[in-house]
């Protein structure tokens, strides 16, 4: 547990060894097997089709691997039950989507509250983590905007501020710059690296841009659904 | 911990979400709401004005007399006033009121704007004895009066004739006032009585809507002839500490009356009859109304699944946030029960409005085919209510809750991307259902009907047949959907448009197969309803050409009312048979009579010519021509009994039966069985000669005269209407327009609900159209990436929606032959014991299905403009 | 009480404009007035009198039970003729005569008054035979069943049933000089007035569906007359005393609108033999000692009595008349007419010598336009 609980980064928060998953008769995971540590920064590369973002998706646990194991934080996922899978969603781990995926019926404000209203934070608490999250993506102005009215890159940044907002020890980023122009892309990359490192969370940046994987200490490929 | 984040998460899903999108599309949230006040409103309207239109029955005496405890009767439906005392001495010295009473039809003349006075308005008239009805004050808790009251006392007058006490509804109709006259028909005269008071009617039971006229009795036994006897007699018990044992001991000493002349029920036996006769009919309605809930419900599912539909994304979110499934099927639960009970009670609001239209309708078939039946308001009743308000919410929280749970359930990153989902019934995926369903009904429709109770026959098979071929008929279509692309194929070739339409049943949804299910149910129904009815009147229509050959028909005015009981009295019969233009007429004895427990009536008729059944359809044909007037053989009387007699009493050719008349028990063998469409409660016809002696009345209810050649109908009329205003003088041509009218009047119900059951199926279409399309969004934008214009993508979603209404009507229509067969052969027959001639409504189903058609398209066409402006960014 | 549901008298009387061929005196209707010396036959003169207006057969009475308990009744029927002449066919809804009737118990120890009224037309169901004593209304009867023994069979709604036999215990007395009972100026006002002051009752009273067994004594008038009162009197009071010596005394004052009495208004002591010994109203003093007013009709009752005069033997007497139970009225709801008539005891000198029963008309409204 002690070992669970260290924030060195010799300590391994997530373990994924021998997942399999394939949709009907294609295989899209073919045995996937490594390890991510705390803090840790580490871009998944891949041709299309090479299977990064279903291995996303099993990390979040919004899918579920055919095989294997996937451990993270002490909690193997792949057996878990839905309420602690959801529980694992509302603490150890949140995800940015390309299409960002923010709730039309809330404002910006809202959005990233919602996940600090999972968790129980009292509405006080709420009010300043919200604001200074939203200084920390420079949306403060568009607080009490909704989505419908944002620009794109500032969508992102909604979503990556709703991310981080329960300050999770794993953030999953499915090419989060992929719906975007170029330089906001790298704006926004250069908000994620930023913030991860400044609240120490591991992330997984699945994406196609070795620029963009630049930013993180390690890079793992992917191939016909194995790191290779 | 948890459960107190997942309650607040609950919550704040009502708030921020349920909420919300009730503010950003109002227009969608009313639509939903009005889909299941709909659905509620119409179980609701036909529930409520069926039970109106029964309950309005004989409620008035109940008025009279603050509710009898007995009625007492003899054969005939007549006690002998010489045998009054009799009464009394069998219950001495019980504490009772006796209140013998008359009861007649009285017919209020309308504006005489049409010939035959159609608009006039028939109002029952009761006799009673004016002082012993006072008497009664005594006999009730003297909180609660329900005596007759009048304003002034000194307004009840005995000994007078042509006085008459109105209620106040009469009063605001007529205009009139005590001191006023009004003009009556009453037997076969118009008379001029004096309005003598207008009845309090605040203390009735029945409320301020009951027409009723009231006169003593001996006064109005005189206008009506009928001097001898009285209909009735009421037992009313006082109330008192001793009210229960006295109950016990009446119905002893009632027991000892001689049963071949004493007929005697308690008061709610007497309800329970009237409810009993019409028990058949209200059942109809249930059973139409039921199915109308069911295309209710199953339009709440279309409607719910649409709803949830659109915001599977946002379900995705969430849980991927790490909102638990439960809390999300908890928060859909709380929203559908808030929009249950919401739209249910805006459609039990609804429903009672509709029920007060529909209650006309209602009360009109009863009247026509049952007892009179004064309801003119369909009042609340709590437990229809509840029971609709139940079905609604049951229905919307279902309908919310399964596609939620679906969605909750599944891998959140499915329901984020929208895969793996076609919404519908997976019930709809089995064609081997669909023909196991058929040939279950096949058996059901073998069933013979169900006695509930002596004179109820429930044709429990032929609705079980009707509902599993429903559903088998609605399984088996929805797996013709993936036929559409091969029928199709060369126009598929051909356009861009038809190709994609038509590309959309490749792999047809659960969605589309639900629609088309829908579909079929109703034009199923509609259709299966047009045969019954055409079938009907095809049939009517030839009896009546065949029987209605005579050149006049005279009757006392009103008697196209069940229960009117007026009556042509002797001498205006016998003037009008010697009338020297008639070559031959016939005359109708008609006495109402109990037989085994059950009302029928016994008609007898006379004819100045030796009398011949030439006129009659046979259901079961006599073996020798039939001679009414000759006793047979073995003693018995001759008699011919209808089919709807035969069906009730189990009857047939060569049996005998004893008739209760006032002249004692007479043996009668049926020599045949006659079609009647006239009536349900069924009719033994015999010499009239005969039967008057029987009943010790000459009074006719009816004449048919046939005229000398050369003499003219309508002049002959004329001078008999000018000589008898009382009579209601029809020609051959008036009387079969005035049959086929009372006919329609049997199926006004029936047509009301085919369209709302037609209108229901639209929605549906609308609502599934309307979802198929939300799920195909990014479809819709490739479209017209690839250079679809707006108008062909609105082509596109035309076709795909006519399509399915197509097969929806084809296989409708073919279910509606065999839903036909059941409603013709097994549930009608087994029900009324009315023998009907099968006939394909040709137009009326050419127009149903261009109507369907037409409604398809312009449904379509709506959400086709609708999808053609849907922008891809909607996608979040 | 609520005059428009319960107005007086409510049935206009279609009295035939009579002319008559005989000689019998009558009233300007046609109705026969009594005359003097009549010559009586009974059975049949028990039975009805269809050419007079008004008659009545009026029975009151004390009951006891095993236990001693004390009960009063009333049984009245009346017949008001609407033509002069009597019917000459049966007519099953008739309209010659209308038959009122009143029934009423005083349960004394139960402190009870049950009571109910009945209006019916000749007929049917209401009659009353003109050869002997047999009276119907509704399920009410009376009729003579041997010798001079009656038979009575009623009840109050579905509360009360009595079936009585009723036995003279001495003969019956006819009031009236030459037996005819003034009862104001106007030589019409009189009546034929044939009465049993004691009858023997014994039978069955049933009350919450037990049947109670009692016996007692009881009065019983007869009165055959046109009109009962002069225009000025306003209503009377009435009492009849069976006393403990086997005498028994009965009283009428006829009142006028100031209250006072009428010179006809009379006291009439009848002995053991039936001998009968009347004075006028200046040979006795009626007061009141006591009142009750009604809940339901607001009038109000002098029932207690004071009654002095002198007996036929000369001796004075000094009467309490008392009633058993205050509530003894009988609210009229068909007739209109509202009075009080009880059970009461007489004492003289604190000591109880005979009982007694009491009417008191026309405090709640005038008769004098009702009959």
């Amino acid at each position: 547990m002690t070992k669970i609980n260290s924030t060195s980064p010799d300590n391994v928060l997530c373990t994924v060894s021998q997942v399999y998953k394939s949709y009907g008769s294609q295989s899209v995971l073919n045995g996937v097997d490594f390890e991510i540590h705390e803090g840790e920064q580490v871009a998944l590369m891949g041709p299309s089709g090479s299977g990064k973002s279903t291995l996303l998706n099993c990390l979040s646990g919004i899918d579920r691997p055919d095989q294997g194991s996937i451990e993270i934080g002490g909690l193997e996922i792949t057996s878990a039950s839905a309420a602690e899978l959801a529980e694992m969603r509302r603490g150890t781990v949140s995800t940015v989507f390309q299409f960002f995926h923010l709730l039309p019926t809330l404002s910006a404000f809202e959005n990233i509250e919602l996940s600090l209203q999972l968790i129980g934070v009292s509405p006080r608490d709420r009010r300043s983590r919200v604001e200074e999250l939203l200084e920390a993506v420079q949306l403060s102005s568009h607080a009490d905007a909704f989505p419908e009215t944002l620009s794109g890159g500032e969508r992102q940044r909604v979503a990556i501020a709703r991310a981080l907002a329960h300050r999770p020890r794993l953030l999953l980023a499915d090419e989060p710059t992929g719906s975007l122009d170029t330089q906001t892309g790298d704006s926004i990359l250069q908000l994620l690296s930023q913030l991860a490192g400044q609240f120490n969370i591991a992330m997984v940046l699945v994406t196609h841009s070795v620029d963009a994987a630049r930013i993180c200490q390690r890079t793992i490929h992917m191939r016909d659904g194995k790191i290779g | 911990m948890s459960t107190l984040i997942g309650i607040q998460s609950v919550l704040l899903h009502l708030k921020r979400f349920s909420w919300r999108h009730v503010l950003k599309a109002p227009a969608t949230t009313c639509a939903l709401l009005a889909v299941v006040a709909l659905g509620v409103a119409v179980f609701f309207s036909v529930r409520l004005s069926s039970r109106a239109a029964v309950s309005g029955f004989q409620l008035f005496t109940q008025s009279i007399s603050g509710g009898s405890d007995f009625v007492v009767t003899g054969p005939g439906n007549a006690v002998p006033v010489d045998r009054l005392p009799e009464l009394r001495n069998v219950l001495d010295p019980l504490p009772l009121h006796l209140l013998p009473m008359v009861e007649g039809t009285a017919t209020l003349p309308g504006t005489g704007k049409a010939a035959d006075d159609f608009d006039a308005v028939q109002v029952p008239i009761l006799g009673i004895d004016l002082l012993a009805a006072r008497n009664l004050a005594y006999a009730r808790d003297r909180t609660q009066y329900q005596t007759f009251e009048t304003t002034t006392s000194d307004q009840i007058r005995i000994g007078v004739a042509n006085e008459v006490h109105i209620t106040e509804l009469i009063a605001k109709r007529l205009q009139v006032k005590p001191g006023d006259f009004i003009d009556a028909v009453l037997g076969d005269q118009l008379l001029h009585l004096n309005v003598a008071s207008v009845l309090i009617t605040d203390e009735f039971q029945a409320g301020k809507n009951e027409a009723l006229l009231v006169m003593d009795l001996p006064a109005l036994q005189s206008l009506l002839g009928q001097e001898q006897h009285v209909d009735r007699v009421e037992v009313v018990i006082p109330e008192g500490n001793q009210t229960a044992a006295l109950r016990q001991a009446v119905t002893d000493r009632l027991n000892k009356l001689n049963a071949a002349q004493w007929i005697w029920s308690t008061t709610e036996s007497q309800r329970d009859s009237a409810q009993t006769m019409t028990a058949a009919f209200r059942l109809n309605l249930t059973i139409l109304s039921a199915l109308s809930v069911l295309v209710g419900i199953y339009l709440i599912l279309q409607a719910m699944e649409a709803a949830v539909v659109r915001r599977r994304s946002e379900i995705g979110i969430l849980l991927s946030m790490g909102y638990e499934p439960k809390w999300i099927r908890a928060a859909w639960l709380m929203e559908s029960l808030l929009l249950g009970i919401t739209g249910s009670a805006l459609g039990l609001l609804l429903g009672w409005a509709l029920a007060q239209l529909a209650v006309r309708g209602v009360a009109q078939t009863v009247n026509a085919l049952y007892v009179s039946t004064t309801a003119e308001a369909a009042s609340w009743n709590s437990g229809e209510a509840l029971m609709a308000f139940g079905i609604g919410v049951a229905a919307t929280v279902i309908a919310g809750l399964l596609p939620a749970r679906d969605a909750a359930s599944t891998q959140p990153i499915q329901v984020i991307r929208q895969e793996g989902h076609n919404g519908g019934i997976y019930l709809l995926d089995a064609p081997w259902l669909g023909f196991v369903l058929l040939a279950v009904g096949g058996l059901f429709s073998r069933m013979p009907a169900l006695d509930l109770s002596p004179g109820v026959r429930l044709p429990v098979g032929g609705y079980l047949a009707a509902l599993t071929w429903l559903i088998g008929a609605a399984v088996l279509s929805a797996n013709l959907l993936r036929f559409i692309p091969g029928l199709f194929k060369r126009a598929a070739i051909r356009g861009a448009v038809w190709r994609v339409a038509v590309s959309q049943f490749r792999q047809p949804s659960g969605r589309q197969k639900l629609t088309v299910a829908g579909l079929v149910v109703a034009v199923g129904m509609a259709a299966g309803m047009e045969i019954l009815t055409h079938s009907f009147e095809r049939t009517v229509s030839g009896w009546i050409h065949q029987s209605l050959k005579a050149d006049l028909f005279v009757a006392v005015k009103g008697i196209e009312n069940a229960s009117n009981r007026n009556k042509i009295s002797e001498a205006t019969w016998r003037k009008l048979i010697d009338d020297p233009k008639v070559e031959r007429a016939e005359v109708g004895h008609f006495f109402p009579i109990e037989l085994r427990g059950l009302p029928t009536m016994l008609m007898g008729i006379r004819s100045t010519q030796p009398w011949s059944d030439e006129k009659l359809i046979w259901a079961e044909k006599p073996v020798k021509p039939v001679q009414l007037d000759r006793p047979l053989d073995d003693g018995c009387t001759p008699a011919l009994i209808s089919e709807s007699f035969a069906v009730r009493y189990q009857m047939g050719r060569g049996d005998e039966l004893e008739v209760p008349t006032p002249a004692g028990n007479q043996s009668v063998r049926v020599l045949g069985v006659y079609a009647d469409y006239g009536n349900e409660r069924g009719a033994l016809l015999m010499d009239g000669a005969l039967a008057a002696r029987w009943f010790n009345d000459l009074r006719a209810v009816n004449l048919a005269a046939t005229l000398r050649p050369g003499a003219d109908p309508d002049q002959v009329r004329e001078q008999w209407t000018a000589e008898h205003p009382g009579l209601a003088i029809r020609t051959n041509r008036a009387l079969r327009e005035e049959v086929l009218k009372i006919f329609h009047q049997t199926f006004a119900v029936t047509h009301a609900l085919k369209i709302i059951g037609i209108a229901v199926a639209f929605s549906g279409l609308a609502l599934a159209l309307f979802s198929l399309l939300m799920d195909r969004r990014q479809e819709l934008v490739t479209l017209r990436e690839l250079g679809f214009q707006r108008r062909d993508i609105m082509a596109a979603v035309t076709l795909e929606g006519l399509l399915l209404s197509l097969i929806g009507l084809v296989a409708g229509l073919l279910l509606s032959l065999a839903l036909g067969y059941l409603l013709i052969y097994v549930i009608n027959k087994q029900s009324f014991g009315w023998t009907l001639a099968y006939a394909v409504p040709a137009i009326g189903l050419a127009v149903l299905s261009v109507g369907v058609l037409l409604a398809a398209a312009l449904t379509s066409l709506g959400i086709g403009r609708w999808a053609a402006r849907l922008k891809a960014e909607e996608h979040e | 009480m609520n005059q428009r549901r319960y107005g007086l008298m409510f049935l206009t009387l279609w009295l035939v404009g009579a002319v008559c061929s005989d000689s019998l005196p009558r009233t300007e209707a046609g109705f026969r007035i009594p005359t003097t010396h009549p010559e009586f036959t009974f059975p049949r003169d028990h039975g009805s009198h269809p050419e007079f207006l008004i008659e009545w057969w009026y029975i009151t009475g004390h009951l006891r039970n095993a236990d001693n308990q004390r009960y009063g009744f009333q049984a009245t029927f009346f017949r008001y003729a609407m033509t002069p002449y009597g019917p000459e066919t049966f007519a099953p809804f008739g309209t010659n005569q209308l038959f009122m009737a009143h029934m009423a118990l005083s349960d004394i120890d139960g402190n009870q008054f049950y009571h109910e009224e009945r209006l019916n037309r000749d007929g049917w169901d209401a009659k009353a035979d003109t050869d002997d004593l047999d009276l119907r209304n509704g399920n009410w009867t009376l009729r003579r069943t041997d010798g001079e023994t009656m038979e009575l069979r009623a009840g109050i709604r579905a509360d009360i049933e009595f079936e009585f036999q009723l036995q003279p215990l001495q003969p019956k007395v006819f009031f009236g000089k030459d037996s005819v009972s003034r009862k104001g100026a106007d030589p019409s006002a009189c009546s034929w007035y044939i009465t049993f002051p004691r009858l023997g009752v014994s039978g069955t009273l049933r009350q919450d569906g037990k049947n109670i067994p009692v016996t007692g004594e009881a009065w019983m008038d007869h009165e055959i007359s046109s009109s009962q009162l002069g225009h000025e009197q306003v209503g009377w009071d009435w009492l009849s005393v069976r006393m403990a010596d086997e005498s028994e005394l009965m009283v009428y004052i006829l009142r006028d609108v100031a209250g006072n009495p009428d010179p006809h208004s009379t006291l009439v002591w009848i002995d053991p033999a039936g001998q009968l010994h009347a004075v006028g109203s200046d040979q006795f003093e009626w007061s009141e000692s006591g009142s009750w007013t009604s809940p339901d009709t607001g009038a109000t009752y002098p029932i207690d009595v004071r009654l002095k005069g002198v007996r036929p033997d000369g001796s004075p007497f000094d009467f309490a008349v008392k009633p058993l139970m205050r509530n003894q009225e009988l609210v009229g709801e068909l007739g209109g007419i509202s009075y009080w008539e009880g059970a009461c005891d007489i004492y003289e000198n604190d000591q109880p010598v005979g009982e007694a029963y009491m009417e008191l008309t026309g405090y709640s409204e005038s008769l004098e336009d009702n009959l």
